[in-house]
């Protein structure tokens, strides 16, 4: 039987074919394998490389929004440059005609009155049209503002919309734009610059009919820009956001003034505290004006006496006492500015002073009149040189130390200095002087600055017209200009797996680079930059509309460490854009370009 | 001796012939396949990259000129995309707040928000979708007839320099449009 079996062939070949039929299977099945990866791969670098550019035109166009806003105000302000020009010349005819009147035995007279006409009608359009021309630059401004901030954002959302709409289902929906900045690498440029690229363009256009070569156009042109920008107030009505500041005004105040009192003044108005004070001006307080007033008010002096009122807080705290030790500190008449008009309690006495052999002139106890408020325009006390009415010198210090009497703030009392004389001489002397007990306020011319307009456009980050240039700080081709994209598939396994996974035949899969391989398998990377194409200097890169966008090179780190850290943020954290933008960040410089 | 012989030699007349019969079509059939899988893919990578080069190459002159041979694949989108809501209140508040102020910068600002919003988001969205078809011939072992297989590629279309008459232009077309 065995022997039978071992020389029967019959089937032989069908067992072969068969081997063969299975091998043929497998590695066909395994060809179907490869080339979806192939293809999906192929879609996944697509849809990434698609993405990034996207982005990166989104960004570029952004910047040529921005170049078009800074040349329409450039246009805008031309209009004002082309009003005050023909002005000037018009001024600058009129001088020439009234000089040469004495050449001329006055005849040039004549050309003055037209000139006049002219120069006065230019004045009467630059006045007419500056309000809506600086409204519309303000406009413009604030858009490209808007444009610089929201453009990072669109153009994320629009590479995200093409993501979901146009690249699926072969890429999950999240996929990450990963841009460095969170605006445009954009800042205000100055109001003199636009003035001169109004100048420059007016010129362009005047010149235009002209038939001059563009050797003479030029020089004329950058002449007449160079005149504008230095001129910037002349041509163009003010040389930044904020309108001229006027001079300083002079102001009476009252003195002493708390921390209260000033703060009240700076206090600004919300709405509804302006709402309230149209509606009721003479009952309208702010918090802190409310404060000051009552602390003011509790401090006020008896009207005769100049004392502490009664019924108020007369401690050595209150609100009397701390008004009259600032009164001391701010009403010196040797500070700057110079005080007037002093209020102060004056208290006139006696005092008898007994002559004692071993101690001299003894002072015995004063009798004090009734202390009298005063009021009048020079110091009561101070050095020779303020010409101080009742005595010299002016003591800052009310009380030597808590809890003792208050020291006069000067004291016209002289105390006998010689001896008797002979032995009928008396040997008591009565003084009669005048204190100054209490400074309690004074007035003072300060200076102030006059609020124009509200807060922002004292500071110029309101009702501004400049234009933008590029930042100091960026280069093209640095980060500021760079967007990258991951996408991911949203097939987790390809038919190619199960072959891989037969091949190991059960055995665990190697740990450092096949599982970044898997990993790198399931994401796409594409970079792109938008940039100035062209090679004019930074300064003209917001004046002309050349900002394109092309893809990178780009390879992700050779690193093994470095590469896990990432995958290991890309399983963790995909479609977490902070978090991918973090990974990102550490990795950013192994990345080859 | 013989006689068993020249038995087993009948007995085993055929046998090629039925082990051929039942092999050669699993073999056939294993052939076809790969040769269908080829071409499948061979096309599918062909379409793919087709549009992709057409695609890249109209990007790359701001969707104005056709490249040669890409006429028939190319269709050019505005606004396609959706665009976050953030986005355009983003263009529009500022212009919506001022007119509700009613002051001149208001009114201006209305004007120029209605004019500029438009064509800045036709301008942002404007892109190509490039769609390449190809057929494949189904062998009779897969029901026969002919496959379409297709590439698809969308792209954004690049800038080129341009002055501000060319963009008030582009814009215009885009508002006729």
């Amino acid at each position: 039987m065995s022997r039978r079996v071992r020389s029967d062939d019959r089937g032989a070949i069908m067992l072969i074919a068969l081997a063969f039929a299975v091998f043929g299977v497998a590695m066909l099945y395994y060809a179907v394998g490869i080339a979806h990866t192939l293809l999906l791969r192929e879609k996944l670098q697509d849809a990434a490389d698609a993405t990034a550019l996207s982005s990166a035109v989104v960004h570029a166009r952004s910047m040529n929004f921005v170049v078009l806003l800074n040349i329409i105000m450039a246009a805008l302000i031309a209009i004002l440059v082309a009003f005050k020009l023909v002005e000037t010349l018009a001024i600058i005819g009129i001088i020439i005609a009234a000089a040469l009147a004495w050449v001329t035995g006055g005849s040039t007279l004549s050309a003055i009155p037209p000139l006049k006409v002219v120069q006065q009608q230019m004045q009467s359009l630059y006045d007419t049209t500056k309000e809506p021309i600086f409204t519309a630059l303000e406009v413009l401004h604030d858009t490209a503002d808007v444009v610089a901030d929201v453009a990072p954002g669109a153009a994320h959302d629009v590479a995200e919309a093409d993501l979901a709409v146009y690249w699926q289902p072969e890429v999950q929906e999240t996929g990450v734009v990963y841009a460095r900045e969170e605006a445009l690498p954009l800042e205000d440029d100055s109001f003199d610059h636009l003035c001169e690229r109004g100048g420059k363009l007016a010129g362009d256009l005047a010149m235009k009919p002209l038939p001059l070569p563009d050797a003479i156009k030029g020089p004329v042109k950058d002449a007449l820009g160079g005149l504008t920008g230095g001129m910037s107030d002349w041509f163009c009505g003010e040389s930044g956001g904020s309108p001229p500041s006027p001079p300083p005004q002079r102001v009476k105040k009252r003195f002493p003034r708390t921390e209260a009192m000033d703060e009240c003044q700076r206090e600004e108005l919300s709405p509804a505290d302006l709402e309230q004070a149209a509606k009721s001006p003479e009952g309208f307080r702010t918090t802190a004006c409310d404060e000051s007033s009552a602390d003011a008010d509790a401090a006020e002096p008896d009207e005769h006496s100049g004392r502490c009122r009664d019924g108020t807080d007369c401690s050595e705290s209150g609100p009397y006492e701390t008004h009259a030790k600032l009164a001391r500190d701010q009403c010196d008449p040797t500070s700057a500015p110079a005080p007037h008009s002093y209020t102060y309690q004056a208290q006139t006495g006696r005092v008898v002073y007994a002559y004692d052999r071993k101690w001299g002139w003894v002072r015995g106890e004063p009798e004090l009149d009734a202390p009298v408020l005063v009021k009048e325009g020079s110091p009561p006390c101070g050095p020779e040189s303020v010409g101080s009415t009742v005595a010299p010198g002016y003591n800052k210090l009310m009380r030597a130390q808590p809890g003792a009497d208050v020291q006069p703030l000067c004291s016209n009392e002289v105390a006998p200095l010689l001896a008797p004389l002979g032995a009928h001489a008396p040997t008591t002397i009565a003084v009669e002087f005048k204190n100054v007990n209490q400074m309690l306020t004074c007035e003072k011319w300060v200076e102030e600055p006059v609020k124009v307009g509200d807060a922002d456009s004292a500071d110029g980050s309101g009702g501004a017209k400049f234009p933008k240039r590029m930042k100091g700080d960026v280069k093209l081709g640095g980060e500021a200009f760079q967007t990258r994209v991951f996408v991911k598939t949203r097939q987790s396994a390809s038919p190619a797996d199960s072959i891989v996974k037969l091949a190991l035949w059960g055995a665990e899969a190697p740990d450092a680079e096949l599982p970044a391989g898997y990993d790198l398998r399931q994401y796409g990377f594409a970079q792109a930059e938008y940039f100035y194409d062209g090679a004019d200097a930074a300064t003209q890169w917001m004046w002309n509309m050349n900002w394109r966008a092309r893809l990178r090179r780009f390879r992700l780190p050779e690193d093994v460490v470095v590469r896990s850290e990432l995958w290991s943020q890309c399983r963790s954290s995909f479609g977490e854009a902070a978090k991918m933008q973090a990974a990102m960040t550490r990795v950013e410089a192994e990345i080859a370009h | 001796m013989r006689t068993s012989l020249g038995l087993r030699r009948r007995q085993q007349r055929g046998v090629a012939m039925l082990e051929a019969v039942i092999v050669i079509p699993v073999l056939l059939l294993l052939w076809v396949s790969l040769y269908y899988l080829a071409d499948q893919f061979i096309s599918r990578q062909s379409a793919a990259m087709t549009a992709r080069s057409c695609a890249w190459l109209y990007s790359a002159n701001n969707c104005r000129e056709v490249p040669a041979g890409c006429g028939d694949f190319l269709q050019e989108s505005r606004g396609s995309a959706e665009v976050s809501p953030d986005v355009n209140d983003a263009l529009e508040d500022g212009a919506e707040e001022a007119l509700q102020g009613g002051d001149a910068k208001g009114i201006v600002g209305a004007v120029v928000g209605k004019l500029v919003a438009g064509p800045l988001m036709a301008a942002f969205t404007r892109s190509v979708d490039a769609t390449v078809t190809k057929d494949v011939q189904q062998p009779a072992a897969y029901g026969g007839g002919v496959k379409k297989v297709a590439g698809r590629y969308h792209l954004a279309c690049n800038l080129e320099p341009t002055t501000p008459e060319q963009m008030a232009q582009d814009a215009w077309s885009s508002l006729v449009e």
